[in-house]
């Protein structure tokens, strides 16, 4: 069933072509949809693929066509009223009656009383936007990446001068003042302050502070170099302990970091003792080497979070696993593993938060499994392809490689779904670890987009006589507009197990793993 | 008052009409089929536009399509606004040997790579991936240039491009945006300098001669929509978007393999496919010429 759409003297832009297409594509029941304009070539060119007829054949240039092939008259029909609705809605003025301001003086013309300008243009450019913005007094945040180190340094210089934050680049995640910015949950306000060189580790302890009944003052983001290079030097770290230092409303403070480098971390840490304030230290991937006075160290992140709950009560953490937990692992542990064939046995870490994929290597890493990945640097420990899973391999799906001129995988899913089911036909993939992250700029249903993938590559698992082992944690609260209750019981009605955390999520799969050990042995090293 | 005016602007006389108010740009329709953008950043430059920021601050200027606007050589009224361009900054839109002398291979194999990883699928960057499923555009335009790369005729070369005119999805056609690219391709190896790259192109018959038969072109401009028209005769006298301009001097000033990267990260960010379409094109024809 055909159905076509003129549209006379038509001027769309093109992106809006492009999406309308998108939408018609996505209808149920529509087979093939094109929107072009009625040039020449497109109208010989949609004669022959048998989808111009009538009116359309006398367009013109600067017509627009609408033209679908659909399963069914109704699906035609349906296809139709959405191609109007949606012109209806662009010639109404969707999208483009409000203003937009496109420069950093047009967006102060109608917010004069902004004190923090958000950047997120490419890295090329983003520094001149930043130098613009500290000019003119603002605090700034760099969503962008790819900004040369040498500018971070300066632009960073700049802020400290002029009493400025200058969080990034490549810096997703910051809570000020109770206002999220960027990816970032709605949490309970509180006593506990963050300064953080990483995103998704950012909201992850966030989160787990809100669970356990703790409430976040400020979380500054400073991007991921600040802690690791040494030519930054934890510039904004440091400048962030002195914030929460001074801000009444921070009673304990916590740094969550990659491993920093050495001279930088001894500098953090001196600023931490500094504040007389109870602080929590975390740095990924190093192991906690006796707390330090006021300093706490933490082995992970869901710890980093208790134990900073635990100082803002003023009361001490124990550092303890619960034996109860212990025993339900133990036992879901035994399940996952009941109806694995003997080929089953090798973990696979689709991750789309970096700092996530990042702990659950290193608890893989300490429990003795090799584990080979896209963004780790170590000879021996890196996948010779990033699109090919091979042994015991952890991904992290936002790293560049998969993100150029895509979307994160937090905001789509699709590359994500698409991994799952490769990983699924391997026949040794036994189990696959996951994390979701929820919260503002996320997409709006990331475990619906999940589940379906995840129960086909199940089917598929068991199809051939196995099953397939799925863990996931989910980053976000029940106050995001997501809801992470609702997000779970999607992830567990596809047959995944869901876990508090992302420690907690790594452990089980740790557990797992030991089960299937004498298997594994053959993919521990390459 | 406008930063800059594009030099094609104050050529006009005669009377035209507002087709689309955008949040970015104002698109008038001049008499002879020809686009005139008025926009808020430079970036968006083009030999026909007016870079006018005041027209898109607070409050909003109030321009609906099918108002009447007319050009009169340095002036253009537009319902209660007058634009003067006297003694105002213009802007040509042609690219110098400066923005290209960097230019060599492994640069047009760099910005390739970064092209395929950073392009956007929908319109015609498959012909450098070698195709693309379900994108009937595509499909014809590789049937069109099959060949094309070896094909000894002039003739035969041109009327392939010639033929992409007006093909694609997109106010502006992706074989437009191709088509443009390849002429920008074509004007940076005219400038190149006696460089290696520039005695093997010599010996090369150029993609899009610069003779009589360039006329095939001009014949399908006016085939295409009026978007796909302006940009063509704009590209069919040696002048091209700023963003296009601007990612050439990146490209060929670069340091390394990061900044190639980051200039094509900015260039496929313009239109839907269009930045991607034009480097395409650009891509395609250097690759076979140098």
């Amino acid at each position: 069933m055909k159905k076509i759409l003129v549209r006379k003297n038509a001027y769309y832009d093109s992106v809006f072509l492009m999406l309308a297409t998108k939408v018609l594509k996505q209808r149920p029941g529509i087979r093939e949809a094109v929107v072009a304009m009625g040039t020449e070539v497109n109208l010989a060119l949609l004669k022959e693929i048998g989808l111009l007829s009538g009116e359309a054949e006398s367009a013109m240039p600067n017509d627009l066509i609408i033209a679908m092939e659909a399963e069914t008259g109704d699906a035609a029909e349906e296809g139709c009223r959405t191609a109007e609705e949606i012109l209806k809605k662009k010639s109404h003025g969707g999208g483009e009656g409000e203003y937009r301001p496109v420069s950093l003086e047009g967006a102060l013309s109608i917010c004069p009383e902004a004190n923090l300008v958000v950047i997120s243009v490419p890295g090329l450019y983003a520094a001149r936007e930043a130098r613009k913005a500290l000019n003119r007094g603002l605090h700034v945040m760099i969503f962008s990446d790819h900004v040369p180190v040498e500018e971070e340094v300066e632009l960073k210089e700049m802020a400290l001068q002029r009493g400025l934050l200058m969080m990034g680049p490549d810096c997703g995640t910051a809570i000020l003042n109770g206002k999220p910015l960027c990816f970032a949950n709605v949490v309970r306000r509180g006593p506990i302050g963050l300064v953080a060189a990483s995103g998704s580790g950012l909201q992850e302890v966030c989160c787990c502070i809100d669970r356990m009944g703790g409430g976040i003052s400020q979380a500054i983001g400073t991007g991921g170099r600040d802690l690791q290079d040494l030519r930054v030097g934890g510039r904004m770290t440091l400048m962030g302990i002195e914030a929460l230092k001074q801000d009444p409303a921070t009673r304990v403070i916590v740094v969550l970091s990659k491993p920093p480098a050495e001279e930088v971390a001894a500098a953090v840490l001196s600023k931490l003792k500094e504040t007389g304030k109870p602080c929590v230290a975390h740095f990924l991937g190093r192991k906690p080497s006796g707390d330090l006075g006021s300093i706490w160290f933490s082995g992970n992140m869901e710890e980093a979070a208790a134990t900073a709950v635990a100082l803002s009560k003023g009361e001490q953490y124990q550092r303890k696993r619960s034996s109860l937990l212990e025993a339900e692992m133990e036992k879901a542990a035994d399940h996952e593993v009941k109806h694995m064939t003997p080929e089953q046995r090798y973990v696979r870490g689709i991750f789309s938060g970096g700092t996530l994929a990042t702990e659950a290597m290193a608890l893989f890493e300490e429990e003795g499994f090799g584990i080979l990945s896209n963004v780790r640097k170590e000879p021996g420990r890196v996948l010779q392809s990033p699109h090919r899973s091979e042994g015991h391999a952890i991904v992290d799906m936002g790293d560049d490689v998969f993100t150029l001129g895509r979307p994160h995988p937090m905001i789509d899913s699709s590359l994500r779904e698409e991994r799952i089911a490769v990983e699924a036909a391997d026949p040794e993939t036994a189990l696959v670890l996951l994390d979701v992250v929820l919260g503002y700029g996320a997409h709006e249903d990331p475990c619906g987009a999940l589940a379906e993938s995840l129960s086909r590559a199940k089917a598929q698992v068991a199809g051939r006589g196995g099953y397939l082992s799925v863990i996931a944690s989910i980053t976000g609260t029940e106050k995001d507009f997501q809801n992470k209750a609702e997000q779970k019981k999607k992830l567990e009605a596809a047959g995944c197990l869901v876990m508090p955390s992302n420690h907690q999520a790594s452990l089980l799969a740790v557990h797992v793993m030991r089960r299937l050990g004498s298997r594994a042995h053959s993919g521990l090293s390459r | 008052m406008p930063t800059l005016v594009g030099e094609g602007v104050p050529r006009l006389t005669g009377w035209g009409e507002v087709v689309s108010c955008f949040s970015r740009a104002v698109n008038a329709r001049h008499s002879q089929g020809l686009l005139v953008s008025f926009v808020e950043e430079t970036r968006a430059m083009t030999y026909l536009s007016v870079c006018l920021p005041a027209l898109f601050q607070k409050p909003r200027h109030g321009l609906v399509p099918g108002n009447q606007v007319r050009f009169d050589g340095h002036r253009v009224i537009m319902e209660d606004f007058v634009v003067d361009f006297l003694g105002r900054p213009t802007w040509q839109g042609k690219i110098t040997l400066g923005d290209v002398k960097g230019f060599c291979a492994s640069r047009v194999t760099l910005l390739k790579e970064s092209l395929l990883l950073k392009g956007r699928d929908g319109g015609f960057l498959g012909l450098l991936r070698g195709g693309q499923p379900n994108n009937p555009f595509m499909a014809r335009a590789m049937d069109l240039l099959r060949g094309d790369r070896s094909a000894a005729s002039r003739s035969v070369r041109l009327n392939a491009l010639s033929s992409l005119v007006g093909l694609g999805p997109g106010s502006t056609p992706s074989g437009d945006d191709f088509v443009a690219g390849v002429l920008l391709g074509e004007e940076a190896l005219r400038l190149l300098p006696s460089t290696e790259a520039k005695a093997v192109a010599d010996n090369l018959e150029p993609m899009i001669p610069w003779s009589e038969e360039k006329e095939d072109l001009w014949i399908a401009v006016n085939r295409t929509t009026d978007a796909g028209k302006t940009l063509l005769w704009q590209a069919l006298h040696g002048q091209f978007p700023n963003f296009l301009i601007e990612t050439i001097r990146c490209v060929s000033a670069a340091k390394g393999k990061q900044e190639i990267a980051e200039a094509v990260d900015s260039a496929v960010a313009c239109g839907a496919t269009s930045g991607t379409d034009a480097l395409t094109g650009f891509v395609f024809c250097m690759e076979t010429r140098i």
